[in-house]
């Protein structure tokens, strides 16, 4: 069983402020992590193999230089091989040249079963690698999967949640699938202290640009012009209602009605 | 100069808070009230590598050196001293003493399971008259064919009652004393004469636990002699030497702790219609804090990295232990005064800290020792020798 793994670095969210005088992000102190949904597709690929006699699970991403961090934590909590597609344009270049290149290294590496990668990512919450991907490679995709487990010979089964439960599907290999927390998420394993400590030896991640895979400077054209960054209103003081619950929904309407919420 | 963290211990750095806010953290109380060690803890340790953190991979060991071991300290410190002294005891002075003094094949028979907590380690020295008089040590081994038969007590040995393998002081040679007089030995759980004796309660770090260990007519064959007769009490020095080290780092995990909590409630904490931290006296009692903080966590991870270089560390490694300990109790007392009567309370961690921080001064060589181990260090140059 191959697995790969398409994982991206992200801002942490909690440490990314915004300057409201400069009306930019600003980055100084950001500290930049592995996508969390991510890390719940890679557990997800390293407990299939595990469950189904052992395989390959390969870690793959793009972007800056500095993203080959995502791979190396990647290896560390178990993954066996890492790629990193270098080219600080990349990131910047949007969505669609991302899985442009994600597909022709996926293409190059042979028989692979699954393509996992997380729901979403933290930056802009779009969840569109996965059927770009899927696109890229004629593949089927499966969106907001909570699960993955091994049928039998090339089959695959996703579960998927739904309102009304969970939905059971079927899937041939090779397919992308993108992987939700869902209700109750599993967990993804800690990095083990071993192989971080041999996670950064020299020659582990392979790394190749994107015109190494074949991709022109047209396939690398972003997709979207930036027009600029438009900062939400400045939220305003709350107001907190007392008194007994009737005479609160009272006090309510006639605020809503006033300001003609409702 | 350089001072920031290797890529491999930054990453290891994340995962250990992790662990020990997720793993940890939620236990701290608990073992508290209970008096013992959560061995579900001690379990998840073991099964996620972080038993063998210092040590080769060869022995299924990490191989993340002195300066993982002190990050690891630093972290599980900082959420629970209790589990904190487990480690300790296994680690930093149990495991370690058979990594520093014993030979190949006592290392590789007994580091793999150590490494993966499926056994634990307890380093047997003090006695009942021999506490930072060490040397004083009665225990007594003597050699009967292809085996020594060990008769005595230890006390105050932490992880004893639940120690699978022991590295233990004992008098060969009465004569030579502890120049040549003092051996190191393994013994191991089920050897016949061994038994667990007293259970210590403690003030704090009740979730530790701590024994007497009697030896009575405990035969333990000549192989399990660390390193060579008459060495032991070298091996057992040296690996107090790096005990205090990771037991400093373990100080400065709680005192980063205390600082946190004092910072978040003087921020919020609205008196005379001010937060707290708004006072001059309480934002100097938070200045003199942080400040102390850098300065232990400077000197913490700049001795891991003289031992992880091979260079001489004994004052350093003094120093740690010495500031860290009563930097970790003052930090937390300074917490307590921030929270006023909260901080007093015992549904609130601060008054367990209290607890727990005090025993840094005692354990691993009294302050007393260490400033004795200190002065040594800083005379010898001067001509001065300075004797106990």
């Amino acid at each position: 069983m191959r697995i790969v793994v398409c994982m991206k670095q992200v801002y942490d969210p909690k440490t990314v402020k915004i300057s409201r005088s400069r009306e930019e992000f600003d980055l100084r102190e950001a500290i930049k992590i592995t996508n969390p949904p991510d890390k719940l597709a890679l557990e997800t690929a390293l407990r299939l193999c595990e469950a189904n006699g052992g395989g390959d699970v390969i870690a793959l991403t793009a972007g800056e230089a500095q993203a080959e961090d995502v791979v190396r934590e990647a290896i560390a909590i178990g993954a066996d091989r890492g790629l990193l597609i270098a080219d600080p344009e990349l990131a910047a270049a949007g969505g669609r040249a991302v899985a442009k290149a994600l597909a022709a290294a996926i293409s190059l590496l042979g028989v692979v079963d699954l393509v996992l990668t997380g729901q979403a990512g933290l930056m802009d919450g779009a969840g569109c690698l996965a059927p770009r991907l899927a696109a890229e490679l004629g593949w089927p995709v499966v969106l907001d999967a909570v699960a993955v487990t091994y049928a039998l010979a090339g089959e695959f089964e996703a579960t998927v949640a739904s309102d009304d439960g969970a939905l059971l599907m079927p899937m041939a290999a090779p397919v992308v699938v993108a992987i939700a927390p869902g209700p109750a998420p599993i967990r993804p394993r800690y990095p083990n202290p071993a192989r971080i400590a041999n996670a950064w030896q020299p020659g582990l991640v392979e790394i190749c640009t994107p015109r190494e895979l074949g991709l022109d400077a047209e396939a690398l054209a972003p997709d979207v012009e930036p027009g600029g960054l438009v900062l939400p209103p400045e939220r305003t003081r709350g107001e907190v209602i007392g008194g007994t619950v009737s005479a609160a929904a009272e006090q309510l309407v006639g605020i809503l009605l006033v300001k003609r919420v409702v | 100069m350089d001072f920031s963290l290797p890529k491999t211990h930054q990453l290891f750095r994340k995962m250990v808070w992790e662990f020990a806010e997720q793993e940890v953290l939620p236990k701290a109380k608990q073992v508290d009230v209970q008096g013992w060690p959560d061995m579900d803890v001690v379990r998840k340790l073991g099964e996620n590598g972080l038993l063998g953190t210092p040590f080769p991979q060869k022995y299924n060991g990490a191989g993340l050196g002195e300066l993982g071991y002190c990050l690891l300290m630093e972290a599980i410190g900082a959420v629970c001293t209790s589990t904190a002294t487990f480690v300790g005891a296994h680690i930093g002075i149990g495991v370690m003493a058979i990594y520093l003094g014993g030979n190949e094949a006592q290392k590789q028979r007994y580091l793999p399971d150590l490494c993966t907590g499926k056994k634990i380690a307890a380093f047997c020295l003090t006695e009942p008259n021999a506490g930072s008089d060490a040397a004083s040590i009665k225990t007594r081994a003597i050699r009967d064919g292809d085996q020594w038969i060990i008769n005595g007590s230890k006390i105050y040995i932490t992880n004893g009652p639940i120690a699978d393998v022991m590295t233990v002081l004992a008098v060969t040679d009465p004569a030579l004393g502890s120049r040549g007089g003092v051996t190191a030995f393994v013994v191991e759980k089920g050897m016949s004469g061994l038994s667990v004796g007293t259970i210590e309660h403690k003030l704090g770090i009740r979730g530790s636990a701590t024994s007497e260990i009697i030896f009575d007519e405990v035969a333990v064959p000549a192989a399990n002699v660390v390193g060579q007769v008459g060495a032991g009490f070298i091996t057992f020095m040296q690996t107090l030497d790096t005990g205090r080290l990771g037991l400093g780092a373990a100080t400065l995990g709680g005192a980063e702790t205390a600082l946190d909590m004092m910072c978040r409630y003087a921020a919020g904490r609205m008196q005379f219609g001010k937060p707290l931290a708004d006072k001059q006296s309480i934002q100097w009692l938070i200045a003199d804090t942080a400040t102390d903080v850098e300065v232990l966590r400077s000197l913490i991870y700049r001795t891991a990295w003289m031992v992880d270089t091979g260079q001489p560390y004994t004052r350093e490694a003094g120093m740690c232990k010495l500031f860290g300990s009563e930097l970790a109790s003052r930090a937390v007392s300074r917490a307590i005064q921030v929270h006023g009567a909260l901080g007093y309370s015992r549904d609130f961690p601060l008054e367990r800290m209290w607890r727990d921080a005090r025993i840094a001064e005692i354990f691993e060589g009294t302050n007393e020792i260490q400033r004795i181990v200190i002065a040594e260090q800083v005379l010898r140059p001067y001509g001065v020798r300075v004797r106990p």
